[in-house]
């Protein structure tokens, strides 16, 4: 017995004994994998973990399109006029650094950094051909480049991180990097996916980044570069002119020239943003458009609760405005009205851009934007009854009517916003002067101290013959006010829709910007003026001819033989107002030059309707959003570096202003 | 004059307590008589030997040997030798200090061994250590000892319930009043890290996360805790926020003993807050109408809802209006019962104990409560002579249910209960009839907060969590001779937890409703989930002790051993929404009509391998020394860091074992210093810490080409340096005993360092983690924390007699806490509160306190004189007037508005404004308990507090803030809200707000909302009867117990939310699976177990208050009845 414990115990305690305390005792995770592994088949997890910050809310889920590109003279969110979101603040320029939008933009932003960092530091570890690996690295160098494009671009200097988190340890306090090295780092990095990445014609599909994002996106960077604050000038002039034109001569893309097959009365101009909100199902959109933040889910239908990101707000919020329960739209997006008068006679994308029609609740058309005039009949009331409910005495009228039928509509004077006139188109019968009929403003109306005068009526026929303007009010909608509606829900094609989101697609960059950026490199590289190449008119004109309905590559009436830099800046915004490029070309034509045009633009806003500054216009929330960018120019030209980073780090400073 | 003076006196008399209660018993003392016996034996002596032994058979010098009756007596020598004369018929009385006085008939014997046994002294009370026991008087750490006797005074559903205030340094602080809510123990100030519950030893056998649910309070023999490094390092690894022993009942050797145990009580919530009147109410509906109306448009919308002037509605009307009080009817008399059935018995060879109970509460929120079942047995054999082996299976099942009242801005039956409002409009449904409020129905697409009422939410509302524990623990233990024991232990422990809830169209998580545009607010329609989770724990340890005593002067007590425990946990779950109106009758169980929404899968291991050893030896029963060293390895950190040693060494000196202290044994008893230093360790991080891992979700999936890839990204930033957290403690202390145990101290000094203080650090966003938190959450060795104070406690016997005895104990502790140092350049970590977009409200920063609110200095309300009035009627702040929003802002500042102090003077109230406006940590904790005895009665009060305290009370902020919802009710103090005719500085204008939206961002974290928490409370008054024994032997009763309880009778505070003892900000698990994202495989980082209900605390956040569960009082009858 006692034999048998000592045998137990040696053994036991040998075993104790004999372990070193050196001994490792790790176990192994069960349902994950770590950073530093990696096969095939989970690379290719990674790289849609790569892409997906490309659909974040910040992103081109609202913010590149929307509230970021606040402060350029293009257009305003109405919602901005009471403030009640986050978003609207920034994009009234009334943000400060403790706002979680930029503090989820940047963090959208580095965490696509690092997941590049991550797949790069891992690629060469699976066993796969070496066409697709060389694809997927390209995509991970170039869209660590676009990020840091944003960065850069957004916030100045930033701290260029391409070591993995995993080298770093516990310490993350990395400084800054000047912008223009980090530009350069970008134009290099972009370079060298160029050479990896899959050509569109290959990969067949808009969503992945292909040799026409990589280039059009070079020639954007490039002459984000050559641009202020960076001002590299010539030699990056020189690459943009490269790329584009590299771009443009491979021949892989062209404008479209004809309608959308499926919806034959709208433009060529419309048919990108048809295939958006289609998600390309019906059309593949590669002609033209290069490169797309893709959406599929909105949330919705059999979406519903799965986890699928939903954020874009393209058609719901910006688009046509829409009052129908399951498509609605809030339509807050306008232009201003100097981005109407932009457009010649003739100019297809006018009426694109900003609708000439909004919808009704069983989305029938509504042309008529402006205030409609609702008449109701004079009544007599009698009391009936009395009832008690629940407890509360309740007094039952009977109410007789005196007349019916008779509209009117309202003229409204398309700079003041006050109403000049009141016509009536229909008479009706049966009023009377007393009980007189009454008059009220309908419609999606914003004005103010609007008031009636007298409604006469015929004694003899009991129609009414004139109404009279008390006072011709102000800010009543013009026909300016159309909404933007580059976007539209009436082609969306989700079984179930959502009211506040939508799966249409964003174009990041299509060919008409090369071509347009091609014309305006050519510009700076070959001289501007009359100096200008034919070559780049030529680019200038495909762009012109295809927005009066002309064939692109035809010559046509609308052509001209002059471009100058003053003609670029305009039809960019002609042709790509909205499309979130518009901030980044004022800011890159100097601040000097964004200050002039929102002074020029300020100014013109205070003629409209702007005389009593506080005051519940809907320009209310531009204007403040101007004065705030025009009173520190330098300040609001870049974004504040979130407070919540400056708390965790100590090697970065807080932007100049902020 | 004379009033004055006895009320002067009575004050000075009860801040002097303690002094008072030492008097007493020196009175009672003074009041004893000595009696002189007489002697008149004239028989032949014959001469008589013996050796007195006690403890260890050690021999006792100068034990007194007296012959009963007769001035005849020696003492002994110093090997316990003595020798008198005396006759056969005597008596011999052998005393000694400590022990029980031995009566020996002399009869023929001439050598009489006498072998004294030691008296049921505190001194002689065996206390419970790791791996072994030791008496009281050969301890040299610090325990704690639970008075059970006390603590089962009043019943309780878990023991944590009735802990605090017991013991001193241990502050045991529950969040709320939910049933199974569960408590925060902290042990001598907390370390930082993201747990800070202690190491739970039941049985031997350490539990991490133990359900605090699954040990039933009936069936603890004794809780102790260790509080010194000395006594914790055995447990080396894991004691860093300390050790509670808890040692169940176990059978005795003696007939079979049957014990049950009854109550019933009821429970009603100790406060409830008062809200604004109808009248109130609807004025300030309609003074918001006035507050929202610019000159261009009027606000009605109060006025259209609540008036109809034509018909003599008006204001005044509501004065006679009753309204619907809310609390009154969410809240109900909460009911308390519990059984306890206990078997104990055996004989040399085998001993028994079975153990069953069951409680059900009834929550004081309707629709809540609790029920619990358990079991337990154990057996203990006595195989040979050498050899015992014993197992014990427990097993325990606890179902709480119903509503959650906590929660963040929106929702929760306890916001519901405070804002829903408690008149109709006119004309509208009758608020507690229809199925949802449709005046709030609008175009927006999110639900609005009040849509469905309280009472309606909680009725409806089907949320059940289960936790079933089974515990199956045995040992084998043998004497391989006299000194030495093998004892070898195994364990497993399973923990499962059941979460289901069920949200049907009635509840506002699963309404139908539709919004003005007829779209459904909610897309998930009617919808539930069921997810679990299960721990398997594995256990095995050997040691071997030691004890031997080489002579009178020299004992060694040792042990040593090894220990290995492996831990896995798995969890998966699953939702389903859109569940069919018609088709959803039975609730949870036609969850499958639904759509499956989500499901998931987790699992984690980790495994802690351990060599222990301690030796104690006591050199002349005088100087007693303890060394204790453990060696831990730990899988959670990376290899190279795995491996932490323990050490400690302490000593105590009982220094009136010495010969020159003799004389003051009259009134010093067995007494002691103590002092202890060493080192503990924490490994509470995530299993795979080290480790940088990938999480795949849905939520970073990207469509390419219109097909969904699943998303892999960088989810958990590992740290593969991390290591162990160390603890060094001292401690100096000492225990005095006076007029033999009546009055007991114990005093304790110590000092804890903690280094390489575990945190999860929120990194940088440059970090491109995408974890829980703004930036993902990486464990690091962040710094050095400093917990240093003082702990006193003083148990006196004030008055024994026959028929009255009155026994008080006090304990009082003071606690300071200071973060020393923060690694890698750090200066502070902020926290975050729920509300309006997450403003930081904690700091924690080097050189100061753990944990301080941080935020804006109020400075009142913005008054008109702080203006000047533009001729268009408009209010421009007056040059040099500070403020967050200026004039040409969009949101201008308004007078009415809330005003902060523009601290650096810059013009502008912004960030660099805020500063430390408060400390949530006590100044000291403690406790009073006081025994009365009178013949069969018994009276146990105990009273309990914490003063320096402060709580941030967000409530304020929602319920006293003029209407943080439209429409939504508001306290009674909102009725003096600031207007053009009331320039308070109190409380700001009236305005409302969007869910969560603060537009003007004039709501901040600020010192209005600070207020001091200081409380006492009568915890527990309990009154007993204990029916004469004559009475009950005939009934074969051997004691019949009644007794009557209440808890939480009475707080005084000057706090004004509904109770001062409150923390409801949770922490997320930085190592749970990727936030917010619903459906698909969020496989990352799993590892930290969560069990405690509690767990979630945040040392880093502490004192916060946002809707609370009511507490209770409860007053319970009961019964105990052992045959």
């Amino acid at each position: 017995m006692k034999r048998w414990y000592n045998v137990f115990l040696i053994l036991f305690f040998g075993l104790f004994m004999v372990e070193s305390c050196n001994k490792d005792i790790s176990l192994s995770p069960i349902t994950f994998t770590t950073t530093s592994q990696t096969n095939a088949a989970e690379l290719n997890n990674q790289l849609a973990g790569l892409y997906s910050p490309l659909e974040a809310e910040q992103l081109y889920g609202w913010g590149l399109w929307g509230y970021f590109e606040s402060g350029n003279d293009e257009g305003f969110s109405t919602s901005d006029a009471t403030g009640t979101v986050t978003q609207s603040l920034t994009a009234s320029f009334r943000s400060s650094s403790q706002d979680a939008t930029y503090m989820n933009f940047w963090k959208n932003l580095y965490s696509g950094v690092e997941r590049a960092n991550v797949i790069l530091s891992v690629i060469n570890q699976p066993v796969m051909d070496s066409v697709s690996r060389a694809n997927i690295k390209g995509q991970a160098l170039f869209l660590r480049a676009y990020y840091f494009y944003l960065l850069v671009n957004n916030f100045g200097d930033v701290p260029y991180k391409t070591q993995l988190t995993s080298s770093l340890g516990t310490n993350f306090n990395i400084p800054a990097t000047p912008s223009k090295a980090i530009y350069d780092s970008i134009i290099q990095d972009m370079t060298t996916a160029d050479s990896l990445v899959q050509s569109i014609s290959k990969a067949q599909t808009t969503s992945v980044v292909t040799k026409s994002a990589v280039e059009g996106i070079l020639a954007r960077v490039c002459l984000a570069a050559a641009g202020s604050p960076i001002n590299g000038g010539l030699p990056y002039y020189q690459k943009a002119l490269y790329w584009s034109e590299k771009l443009i001569n491979s021949g892989v893309h062209s404008l479209y020239s004809s309608s959308h097959p499926y919806f034959p009365s709208t433009s060529a101009y419309a048919r990108v943003f048809i295939n958006n909100m289609q998600d390309n199902y019906n059309d593949n959109n590669l002609t033209e458009d290069m490169w797309d933040a893709a959406f599929l889910s909105n949330g919705a239908g059999s979406n519903t609760s799965l986890g699928y990101t939903a954020t874009q707000q393209l058609g719901a919020i910006l688009g046509v405005t829409s009052a129908s329960a399951s498509s609605k739209c809030t339509g807050v997006y306008r232009p201003f009205p100097t981005l109407y008068n932009l457009y010649g006679n003739g100019d297809l994308r006018r009426d694109w851009v900003m609708s000439p029609y909004i919808l009704d609740a069983n989305n029938n058309k509504f042309f008529n934007l402006g205030v409609t005039v609702k008449i109701t009949a004079g009544y007599t009331k009698t009391i009936v009854d009395t009832v008690i409910v629940r407890g509360v005495p309740k007094i039952v009228y009977d109410t007789t009517y005196y007349g019916s039928g008779a509209t009117a509509t309202a003229t409204v004077d398309p700079v003041t916003g006050s109403v000049t006139a009141i016509n009536i188109t229909n008479g009706g019968s049966g009023y009377s002067s007393n009980p007189a009929p009454t008059a009220s403003l309908t419609g999606p109306s914003a004005g103010k101290n609007f008031k009636f005068g007298t409604i006469t009526v015929d004694p003899t026929t009991g129609s009414i013959t004139s109404i009279a303007i008390a006072n011709a009010g102000t800010g009543y909608i013009t026909i300016y006010d159309r909404p933007v509606a580059k976007w539209r829900r009436e082609y969306e094609i989700n079984f179930t829709k959502n009211p506040s989101y939508t799966s249409c697609n964003f174009p990041i960059i299509r060919y008409a910007d090369v071509l347009l950026m091609a014309a305006e490199a050519d510009i700076q590289v070959r001289g501007g003026g009359t100096n200008a190449t034919s070559i780049g008119i030529g680019y200038y004109n495909q762009v012109k001819r295809r927005a009066y309905g002309f064939a692109p590559n035809v010559s046509s009436a609308v052509d001209v033989s002059v471009v100058t830099m003053d003609s670029i800046k305009a039809e960019r915004s002609r042709e790509l107002c909205f499309e979130g490029v518009r901030r980044n070309d004022l800011k890159r034509w100097g601040i000097t030059n964004w200050v002039n045009t929102l002074t020029n633009l300020n100014s013109q806003l205070g003629i409209y309707n702007l005389t009593s500054p506080g005051s519940s216009t809907i320009l209310t929330a531009s204007q403040i959003a101007i004065n705030n960018f025009l009173s520190n120019p330098q300040k609001y030209s870049l974004f504040p570096i979130p407070a919540s980073e400056l708390a965790v780090e100590s090697a970065i400073y807080q932007n100049q202003g902020w | 004059m004379i009033n004055k003076t006895s009320t002067d006196c009575l004050m000075r008399i009860s801040k002097l307590l303690p002094l008072v209660m030492v008097m007493a018993c020196l009175l009672s003392m003074s009041l004893k008589l000595s009696a002189q016996e007489q002697d008149n034996t004239q028989s032949p002596t014959k001469k008589v030997t013996g050796t007195v032994l006690g403890a260890d058979k050690a021999p006792l010098a100068g034990a007194a040997v007296k012959i009963k009756n007769r001035t005849v007596g020696t003492t002994t020598d110093e090997k316990g030798k003595f020798s008198i004369n005396a006759l056969p018929t005597d008596t011999l009385v052998v005393s000694y200090i400590n022990y029980t006085t031995s009566y020996i008939r002399v009869g023929t014997k001439l050598n009489i061994p006498v072998l004294l046994v030691e008296a049921p002294t505190s001194m002689n009370e065996v206390i419970v250590i790791g791996y072994g026991s030791v008496k009281r008087k050969e301890l040299t750490g610090v325990v704690g000892k639970v008075d059970m006797e006390d603590l089962r005074k009043a019943p309780v559903t878990s023991f944590d319930q009735a802990l605090a205030g017991r013991i001193a340094g241990v502050v045991v602080s529950s969040n709320d009043g939910q049933p199974g809510g569960g408590s925060q123990i902290v042990i001598r100030g907390s370390t930082a890290g993201q747990d800070v519950s202690p190491l739970y030893v039941v049985d031997g056998f350490p539990i991490e996360n133990m359900d605090l649910n699954s040990i039933n309070t009936n069936d603890i023999e004794t809780i102790e805790v260790l509080k010194d490094a000395s006594s914790i390092a055995i447990y080396g690894s894991r004691g860093a926020n300390g050790v509670i022993i808890i040692t169940t009942k176990k059978g005795k050797s003696e007939p079979l003993k049957v014990s049950y145990a009854f109550s019933e009580g009821i429970q009603d919530p100790t406060k409830l807050m008062k809200m604004l009147s109808p009248y109130q109410f609807v004025k300030l509906q309609l003074d918001l109408d006035s507050m929202q109306s610019t000159s261009t448009t009027l606000n009605v919308t109060g006025h259209t809802r609540y008036t109809d002037t034509a018909n003599g509605i008006d204001l005044n009307y509501y004065k006679n209006v009753n309204g619907y009080n809310w609390q009154k009817l969410v809240l109900q008399e909460g009911n308390l019962q519990t059984h306890n059935l206990n078997i104990l018995g055996g004989n040399p060879g085998c001993r028994y104990a079975l153990n069953g109970a069951f409680t059900d509460q009834k929550g004081i929120i309707i629709n809540t409560g609790l029920k619990r079942y358990d079991a337990k047995g154990s057996l203990d054999l006595r195989i040979t002579d050498n050899t015992k082996f014993g197992t014990s299976l427990n097993y325990s099942n606890t179902t709480s249910y119903g509503t959650i009242p906590t929660s963040t801005s929106t929702g929760g039956v306890v916001s519901n209960m405070w804002e829903y409002r408690p008149v109709d409009i006119l004309g509208g449904a009758a608020l507690n009839l229809g199925s949802i409020d449709s005046s709030t129905i609008g175009t927006s697409g999110i639900a609005p907060d009040n849509l469905v009422s309280p009472v309606q939410e909680a009725q409806n509302v089907f949320r059940k969590n289960t936790t079933r524990t089974t515990t199956f623990n045995t040992y084998l233990e043998c004497a391989l001779n006299q000194d030495l024991r093998f004892r070898v232990t195994g364990g497993i422990n399973n923990t499962f937890l059941l979460s289901q809830a069920f949200y049907n169209q009635f509840t506002s998580e699963g309404t139908l409703a539709l919004n003005a545009l007829g779209t459904p607010y909610n897309l998930k329609g009617i919808n539930g989930s069921v997810s679990n989770i299960n721990n398997n724990s594995y256990i095995t340890e050997a040691t071997l002790s030691y004890r031997k005593r080489f002579d009178e002067n020299n004992t060694i007590d040792a042990v040593f051993g090894g220990s290995y425990e492996y831990s896995k946990t798995t969890g998966n779950g699953y939702a389903a929404i859109n569940v069919p109106a018609g088709l959803s009758t039975q609730g949870i169980n036609n969850l499958s009509l639904g759509n499956a929404s989500t499901a998931s899968f987790s699992a984690s291991p980790n495994k802690l391998e351990s060599i222990l050893g301690r030796v104690n030896y006591s050199l002349k029963q005088k100087y007693i020394f303890t060394v204790t060293g453990r060696e831990d390895g730990s899988s959670k950190f990376a290899p190279g860091h795995q491996w932490g040693f323990f050490p400690s060494a302490a000593a105590a000196w009982r220094f009136t074992q010495e010969n020159f202290m003799r004389r003051f044994t009259s009134f010093l008893g067995d007494s002691k210093f103590r002092a202890s230093y060493g080192a503990v360790g924490n490994n509470k991080v995530a299993d795979f810490a080290p480790l940088y891992q990938n999480a795949s979700s849905n939520g970073y999936a990207y469509p390419i080409n219109n097909s969904y890839v699943e998303g892999t990204v960088p989810f958990f930033p590992g740290n593969p340096t991390i290591q162990w957290e160390t603890t060094y403690q001292l401690d100096l202390g000492t225990t005095l005993s006076f007029f033999k145990d009546r009055i007991l101290i114990d005093m304790d000094y110590y000092n804890k360092q903690t280094r390489q203080a575990l945190l999860p650090v929120p990194l940088p966003l440059i970090a491109g983690y995408a974890g829980t938190g703004s930036g993902g959450y990486q464990y690091q060795n962040a710094g050095v924390l400093r917990n240093r104070g003082f702990e006193f406690s003083i148990t006196t016997t004030n008055i024994q007699s026959v028929k009255f005895t009155w026994t008080s104990t006090f304990n009082i502790a003071f606690n300071r806490n200071k973060i020393m140092q923060f690694y890698n350049n750090r200066s502070a970590i902020q926290n975050a509160w729920s509300l309006y977009g997450g403003q930081t409200a904690w700091i924690s920063e080097a050189g100061h306190p753990m944990s301080q609110f941080y935020g804006f200095k109020w400075a009142g309300v913005y008054q008109y004189s702080d203006f000047n009035e533009l001729a268009n009627g408009t209010y421009v702040l007056k040059p040099g007037v500070a403020s967050y929003n200026p004039s040409n802002a969009s949101v201008p500042v308004q007078p009415g508005d809330p005003k902060y102090a523009d601290l650096n003077k810059d013009g502008i109230v912004d960030d660099n404004d805020r500063t430390v406006i408060g400390n949530p940590l006590p100044i000291h904790t403690g406790g009073l308990t006081n025994n009365f005895i009178y013949k069969n009665f018994s009276l146990n009060i105990l009273l309990q507090w914490s003063y320096g305290n402060q709580v941030l009370n967000a409530n304020k902020l929602v319920f006293e803030n003029g209407g943080y919802y439209a429409n939504s009710n508001q306290f009674a103090e909102e009725a003096n809200h600031w207007t053009p005719n009331n320039p308070t500085n109190d409380i700001p204008r009236p305005d409302t707000r969007l869910n969560g939206q603060d537009p003007g961002g004039e709501t901040r974290v600020s010192s209005w909302l600070v207020e001091d928490a200081s409380y006492l409370r009568l915890k527990t008054v309990s009154l007993g009867y204990t029916l004469p024994a004559k009475l009950l032997s005939r009934m074969k009763i051997s004691t019949f117990r009644v007794f009557i309880a209440a808890q939480n009778l009475l707080t005084f505070t000057k706090y004004s939310g509904l109770d001062p003892e409150v923390s409801t900000y949770r922490a997320a698990n930085p190592a749970s699976s990727p936030s917010g994202v619903v459906g698909g495989n969020a496989l990352a980082g799993v590892g930290y177990l969560y069990i405690q209900p509690s767990s979630g605390s945040s040392a880093l956040a502490q004192g916060y208050d946002l809707t609370p569960y009511p507490r209770n009082r409860t007053i319970t009858f009961g019964l105990n009845v052992t045959f």
